[in-house]
C-alpha cells in the first residue's frame, strides 16, 4: 500500500511541479515539492524510504523538465542526509528535524544546481543564484514544510508506522 | 540490564552511507547520459504521455487563479482597468503623432497584439503542456516539435503577439522554449522612449526580473517606455513587443541606465503561443 501510495504521489508531485505550480506561485516562488516530499516521508516512515521516493519523483520530474536528468535527485541527497541525522538522533523531534533538513537542504541543493550547471557552462551569476534563488526558494520550502508533514503524519495514521514495512539503512 | 544507547547502530548507518553513495553515482551516471542526449527519447515520451494531464490540470489552475483574483482583487482590478484603459489611450495618442507611417503601422501591430495584423507572417499554434519557472531556469514545452517543422532558434510569441522566447530543444512532437526571462537570455532590443529610441540588451537574471542593460544614460528612457526587438543580431526580427521598462534609474556618475522589464506576455499564465515559423534566425560566429 504504501509503495502504491508513494509512486502515486511521485507521479503528481513531477506533473505538478510543471503544470498547476508555475501558476500559482503566492510569494513568487515555486515550492520544491520533490525534495519536500522526500524528507517528510523520511521523517515520517524512514529516510530510506524517503530516498527511493527522492529518486522516483526526482527521475519522473527531470524527464517532464530542463534539468539534466538526474540532477533532482542529486539536489535532494543533503536534504535526505540531514533528515536521516536528524532521525539518528536519541531525541526524534520529527518537525524540527524536517524543518532543518529542509531548510539547509535546499541551500545545498541550489550550491549544487549552480555547481552544475557551471559545470555544464550554463551557470547564471552566482550572486544572484544564492541571493535570490537559494534563500526565496528555502523560505517558501520552509513554509509548505508543516503542510506537506502534517499530510503525511495523516496519512502514516491511516497506514500504519514505519516498523510496518520495509526500511533501507535507517 | 543494558543502558540508553546514545550512539546510532553502525550497521544501519554504514547501510544508509552506502544508499547515499550508490544514488549518487546513480545520478551523476543519468546526467551524463541525459547530457550526451541518450536519454532524449524518453524525455520525448515522458512529455507526450504527461501532456493530457498537465494540460488539464494547467487549464483548470488558471480558471481557479482567474477566478479567486477576480474575487480578491475586483476593487483593485476595476482600478487597474481604468489604468490600462488610460495608458493605451495615451500610447494610441503618441503613436498617432508619429510621423513615419510605416513605423506607426507596426506599433499598432504591436498595440492590437492580434496574429491578424501580421499576415506577412508564417505563424504555427501551439499549446503550452509544461513550464517551468525556477529560478536558474525559465521555459516553457510546447506540443509541436520538428515533426512539425520547428527548429532550433525559432521565435516565440504569445497570443498578442509579445516575444515569449525562443526554441531551444526540440523532440519530434514536442519543444522547450527557452523563455526571455530564462538567465541564459539576452535579446537585443530598443527602447522607445520620448526623447527617441535608444539601444540596448535585456538581460534574463535568476530570481528576478529581467534587466535593461546597456542603455546609455543620456537616452532618458522612463518607466513605462516600450521594449521592442531591435533586430541587431539577427536572432529576433525587429519590432517584437517584448515588455515595458520599469524602476528606472539614472545615476549622474553611471555610464549606463539601470533598469528593469516587466514582460508583455503573461509568462507564468501562458496557455497557448505562436510558433514565428517564417523567420530564420542568423546563427553568427565568432568574428
Amino acid at each position: 500500500m504504501r509503495i502504491a501510495l508513494g509512486a502515486l504521489l511521485s507521479l503528481a508531485v513531477a506533473l505538478l511541479g510543471y503544470s498547476a505550480l508555475p501558476s500559482v506561485r503566492p510569494l513568487g516562488v515555486q515550492p520544491d515539492l520533490v525534495l519536500l516530499l522526500a524528507v517528510c516521508w523520511a521523517v515520517a516512515w524512514s529516510p530510506g524510504e524517503g530516498l527511493l521516493l527522492a529518486i522516483a519523483a526526482g527521475t519522473l520530474s527531470d524527464l517532464l523538465g530542463t534539468r539534466p536528468v538526474g540532477l533532482s535527485v542529486l539536489g535532494a541527497l543533503p536534504a535526505l542526509a540531514l533528515a536521516a541525522l536528524g532521525q539518528a538522533t536519541v531525541v526524534q523531534a520529527s518537525f524540527p528535524s524536517a524543518l532543518v533538513a529542509v531548510g539547509l537542504g535546499t541551500l545545498a541543493q541550489h550550491i549544487l544546481y549552480l555547481l552544475a550547471y557551471t559545470i555544464m557552462g550554463e551557470g547564471p551569476a552566482w550572486g544572484d543564484g544564492l541571493v535570490r534563488g537559494a534563500l526565496p526558494a528555502a523560505i517558501v520550502n520552509l513554509l509548505w514544510t508543516p503542510l506537506v508533514l502534517v499530510l503525511l503524519r495523516g496519512l502514516r495514521a491511516v497506514l500504519g508506522p514505519r516498523a510496518a514495512g520495509p526500511r533501507l539503512g535507517g | 540490564m543494558e543502558g540508553p544507547s546514545f550512539q546510532p547502530e553502525p550497521g544501519p548507518v554504514l547501510k544508509w552511507a552506502l544508499w547515499l553513495l550508490g544514488t549518487l553515482a546513480l545520478a551523476i551516471a543519468s546526467m551524463a547520459l541525459s547530457q550526451a542526449g541518450a536519454l532524449d527519447p524518453l524525455r520525448s515520451l515522458a512529455l507526450r504521455a504527461a501532456s493530457p494531464a498537465s494540460l488539464a490540470l494547467r487549464g483548470a489552475t488558471v480558471d481557479a487563479s482567474d477566478l479567486l483574483r477576480s474575487l480578491l482583487r475586483r476593487d483593485q482590478l476595476l482600478e487597474e482597468n481604468e489604468a490600462l484603459r488610460r495608458e493605451v489611450e495615451a500610447l494610441r495618442a503618441e503613436l498617432a503623432r508619429r510621423q513615419d507611417a510605416s513605423q506607426r503601422l507596426a506599433e499598432l501591430e504591436r498595440l492590437l497584439q492580434l496574429k491578424s495584423s501580421r499576415p506577412q507572417d508564417g505563424l504555427l499554434g501551439a499549446r503550452v503542456v509544461a513550464l517551468e519557472l525556477g529560478p536558474l531556469r525559465q521555459a516553457a514545452a510546447i506540443d509541436r516539435g520538428s515533426d512539425d517543422g520547428l527548429r532550433e532558434g525559432m521565435v516565440v510569441l504569445s497570443e498578442g503577439g509579445s516575444l515569449v522566447g525562443t526554441v531551444t530543444t526540440l523532440y519530434p512532437d514536442h519543444a522547450w522554449v527557452t523563455l526571455v526571462t530564462d538567465p541564459r537570455s539576452a535579446v537585443n532590443v530598443t527602447v522607445q522612449g520620448g526623447q527617441g529610441d535608444a539601444r540596448g540588451v535585456v538581460v534574463g537574471r535568476a530570481g528576478l526580473p529581467p534587466s535593461l542593460e546597456l542603455v546609455p544614460r543620456e537616452a532618458g528612457i522612463e518607466d513605462g517606455d516600450l521594449v521592442v526587438t531591435s533586430g541587431l543580431g539577427g536572432k529576433f526580427p525587429p519590432g517584437l513587443l517584448v515588455g515595458v521598462a520599469r524602476s528606472v534609474r539614472a545615476h549622474p556618475q553611471d555610464t549606463f541606465v539601470r533598469a528593469q522589464v516587466e514582460p508583455s506576455a503573461p509568462l507564468s499564465r501562458l496557455q497557448a503561443v505562436l510558433v514565428l515559423t517564417s523567420f530564420q534566425p542568423i546563427q553568427l560566429g565568432a568574428p
